[in-house]
């Protein structure tokens, strides 16, 4: 009996810390899994809610397009009286470069875009004419 | 009695041809290509296939706009396209991509009309594909952004 009674005791022992370093590892693992679901969960709402577009190519575009105008410019310039065709386009290039930079001046995401004064003067100077 | 008749019948003449004058006047703004001769559309042409308006923010705009046009699933369901590749051109010669199949789903609209009033080249006009994004956080990814293609003048079918 004495022997039983001392047996059930270690069995309590061996039962309540097996009980414990299970409930630890639960509670790790719900942790560890919470971490990683708000992880995989945080990206995939970044990318399902994008807030920018290409803000690289959006300002390298407004360069292209300054110099496609510069290039109409000069093309009708060289004339001595050059095609309304050609004021034509220099127009239109004009406008394309100014659609450009009015996107920089109010697009949320190019806020970066306009931090400094030279930016800041460029797109006042642009958006004057 | 005849001679107002006359009167009415000779002002009714006038003010048709005056309206066909004016219809073919209107600038052509959109010429879709690749479905055999290219179709060319004014303003109205486009209004005619099917009107919708929204409010929303882009985030390439200050503020919320309206924006009115035609539906882009509408307006490739009155050229019978609902299949393929939608090739969508600017006057800058920038193209997107879009296939047809997500065209036709609800939210992409032609845009003709900012505020009421038609877009300049400056206001990136004549048109412009915009979403609802306001409406709908699906229409806020890059797929949407990239493409909502503005001052658009030509498209090409890719059947």
């Amino acid at each position: 009996m004495g022997v039983l009674r001392n047996r059930s005791r270690w069995v309590d022992v061996i039962g309540w810390r097996v009980g414990l370093i299970l409930l630890i590892s639960l509670v790790a693992f719900a942790a560890g899994l919470f971490t990683l679901t708000k992880d995989a969960r945080d990206q995939w709402n970044e990318l399902a809610s994008a807030s920018r577009d290409n803000n690289g190519w959006n300002v390298a575009q407004t360069e292209v397009e300054f110099l496609r105008a510069m290039n109409a410019v000069t093309i009708a310039g060289s004339k001595e009286n050059p095609d309304p065709e050609l004021l034509s386009e220099v127009r239109l290039r004009f406008d394309v470069f100014y659609s450009r930079m009015v996107t920089i001046r109010d697009s949320s995401t190019l806020a970066p875009a306009r931090n400094t004064e030279l930016s800041q003067n460029l797109i006042t100077r642009v958006l004057r004419v | 009695m005849f001679n107002r008749r006359l009167f009415l019948g000779f002002v009714a003449a006038v003010s048709a041809f005056g309206s066909t004058l004016l219809a073919s006047d209107e600038k052509v703004i959109l010429t879709v290509n690749g479905l055999g001769d290219p179709v060319e559309f004014t303003q109205s042409q486009l209004a005619e296939i099917g009107t919708d308006t929204f409010e929303t923010s882009t985030i390439w705009t200050e503020g919320v706009h309206e924006f009115t046009g035609v539906p882009l699933s509408a307006f490739l369901a009155s050229l019978d396209v609902t299949s393929g590749m939608m090739f969508a051109s600017a006057i800058n010669d920038y193209t997107i991509e879009f296939p047809v199949e997500d065209a036709l789903l609800e939210g992409p609209m032609i845009a003709y009309l900012l505020d009421g009033a038609p877009m300049s080249v400056r206001d990136k006009g004549p048109l412009w594909i915009v979403y609802p994004y306001d409406l709908n956080p699906d229409f806020q990814n890059e797929d949407a952004y990239a493409r909502s293609i503005w001052q658009l003048d030509r498209i090409e079918i890719a059947q």
